[in-house]
């Protein structure tokens, strides 16, 4: 690689924005290097990785197996993210199970009575397909065993955690899922199997609703592309991490 | 009387020139060529490698999962391109035969630079009152999630008003004067005449201005995708949410990859293809008069 070009790190809009705040870190230290961070999405990461269009790849979901030829792909993992399912803060119901939310998403319950709730109809807002954040839940909600569970077609599709936020805020029978870095005020994070979304909740692995965020890389990484991983561990990306409501991966 | 070899020069001067023009007229359509011939690359092998009917007329949409239907977002494009003008039409029409046949010219030159300035507004800020205004209203007073066939129609609806009132007001207005006075002569009154004589007359205008709100509600995309709700559902009511196809590729494109990202080319595919036979069909309309 040419040693004048620009480092490009690519993929997932959830992990971009603890990214840019860490290369920004990391420039300070390092003026010489050239950096850029994109998007994409998971899935552009994951390809943009492997044809090598940017040396270091964002993903925020598990590799699947259907990922073209994933094997040649080293992720590391920099850091832990709350999925965390928002509804309207005057919505009675606190507290679901990861049972009753696999239902309330499969379409199967169609009432927040059901779930102890008013008898009002739920709305469903979810993400969009190849979204790391749907994907995520596809895995740690949807799954049961074996048994994959579908999203309910009648769901509302939004574009970004924000739009899934901001209709949940308008919206009183609304309940969606978003990173725990884009929860506001102006909605309520659930308990899930009784446990809050947190920091803390993250870091001690009791919440269950988790998924972590890597960077790819192919092969041997340059040594600059060490030099960012090895910084996204660091104690300085860990403090960074915490303001975005991620828990480093750091030991 | 110019020496031969001027009158050579000048006239090679001219063909470089013609030449030129020509080159640079092409090349708009050069762009649309090249356009269409990307788009039908990228998107034409997953169709068939899907299967026409079943990329045409399968109703499952899980694209990560390889099950590629669309048939749910055209019947969504269709209602919604419809209920706009369901709804846009009428009044659209209205104000144009008050602006044309009754208006005082102070009332008309107030308002029609006024409604021509409502095609100026861009169209995410008609999503952001769609998804303030519409949503909830027709959410607490009908029902469901207000992200619906109806908000998008009733959006789509004003957003088309601007492009269909200039064109048939042009068209009203270009019906010969001697029309008005034939009408008013024979003893009509003002309203007979506009109702049986000058609409008729302005007919194929009038087609060619809902021919245009067609696609303008068609192609919208960022406001839609604010008000509709993007469920890939085939609606049945108006209260339920829709996807449109245009919607369908903006949504995911982001995070697209592979047969995925393949299979929103082949949207673009069928959007071009309804849109062109719309257009044959409406501009034979026009021709038959």
């Amino acid at each position: 690689m040419n040693s004048e070009q620009a480092l490009i790190i690519a993929g997932s809009t959830s992990v971009q924005p603890v990214m840019e705040k860490i290369i920004e870190e990391f420039k300070k230290r390092n003026q010489a290097i050239k950096i850029h961070v994109e998007g994409g999405g998971s899935s552009a990461g994951i390809m943009a990785a492997l044809t090598g269009t940017a040396q270091l790849g964002m993903c925020s979901r598990e590799l699947k197996k259907e990922d073209p030829k994933e094997v040649q792909l080293m992720p590391v993992c920099i850091a832990f993210d709350a999925v965390t399912v928002i509804v309207h803060p005057s919505n009675p119901v606190e507290d679901l199970t990861i049972a009753q939310l696999r239902q309330v998403f499969s379409g199967k319950i169609r009432s927040w009575k059901d779930v102890g709730g008013t008898d009002r109809p739920l709305h469903l807002i979810v993400r969009e397909e190849g979204s790391g954040t749907r994907g995520a839940f596809d895995e740690l909600v949807m799954k049961d065993g074996k048994m994959e569970f579908e999203m309910d077609a009648y769901a509302l599709v939004q574009d970004s955690s924000g739009g899934v936020r901001e209709v949940v805020r308008g919206d009183p029978d609304a309940v969606g899922f978003i990173s725990l870095g884009t929860v506001s005020l102006q909605v309520k994070a659930l308990r899930i199997d009784g446990i809050t979304p947190s920091y803390e909740s993250v870091k001690m692995r009791e919440y269950k609703l988790v998924r972590p965020f890597y960077l790819l890389h192919k092969g041997k990484p340059s040594p600059i592309a060490q030099k960012i991983l090895d910084f996204s561990l660091a104690s300085e990306s860990k403090e960074i991490m915490k303001k975005e409501g991620l828990v480093s991966a750091a030991p | 009387m110019p020496l031969p070899e001027q009158k050579n020069g000048l006239r090679l001067r001219e063909k470089r020139i013609r030449a030129g023009l020509l080159m640079i007229a092409f090349s708009s359509i050069l762009v649309l060529t090249l356009i269409i011939i990307f788009v039908f690359k990228e998107g034409v092998p997953i169709i068939f490698s899907t299967g026409l009917s079943v990329f045409l007329f399968g109703t499952k949409w899980a694209p990560t999962k390889g099950s590629f239907g669309i048939f749910p977002m055209i019947v969504g494009t269709l209602q919604v391109t419809f209920g706009a003008l369901l709804i846009g039409v009428p009044i659209s029409i209205m104000v144009s035969i008050y602006l044309s046949e009754f208006a005082k010219p102070l009332t008309r030159k107030i308002m029609k630079p006024l409604i021509e300035l409502l095609a100026a507004i861009p169209s995410v800020v008609f999503g952001f009152i769609g998804v303030i205004v519409i949503v909830p209203f027709v959410r607490e007073h009908l029902g469901g999630t207000g992200f619906s066939v109806l908000s998008a129609s009733l959006m789509l609806g004003i957003m088309i008003l601007p492009t269909v009132i200039s064109i048939t007001f042009d068209s009203l207005q270009a019906v010969p004067q001697s029309y008005r006075e034939g009408a008013l002569a024979l003893g009509a009154t003002p309203w007979q005449s506009t109702i049986r004589v000058i609409l008729p007359a302005a007919r194929s205008g009038i087609v060619t201005a809902v021919i245009l709100g067609m696609g303008r509600a068609m192609g919208e995309t960022m406001a839609v995708i604010m008000v509709a709700g993007n469920a890939v559902v085939i609606p049945t009511s108006p209260l339920h949410p829709c996807r449109t196809l245009t919607s369908n590729i903006a949504l995911e494109m982001a995070y697209a990859a592979g047969d995925h990202q393949k299979a929103l080319f082949a949207t673009g595919v069928v959007l071009f293809v309804m849109i062109f036979l719309l257009n044959i069909v409406a501009t034979a309309i026009v021709k038959r008069k």
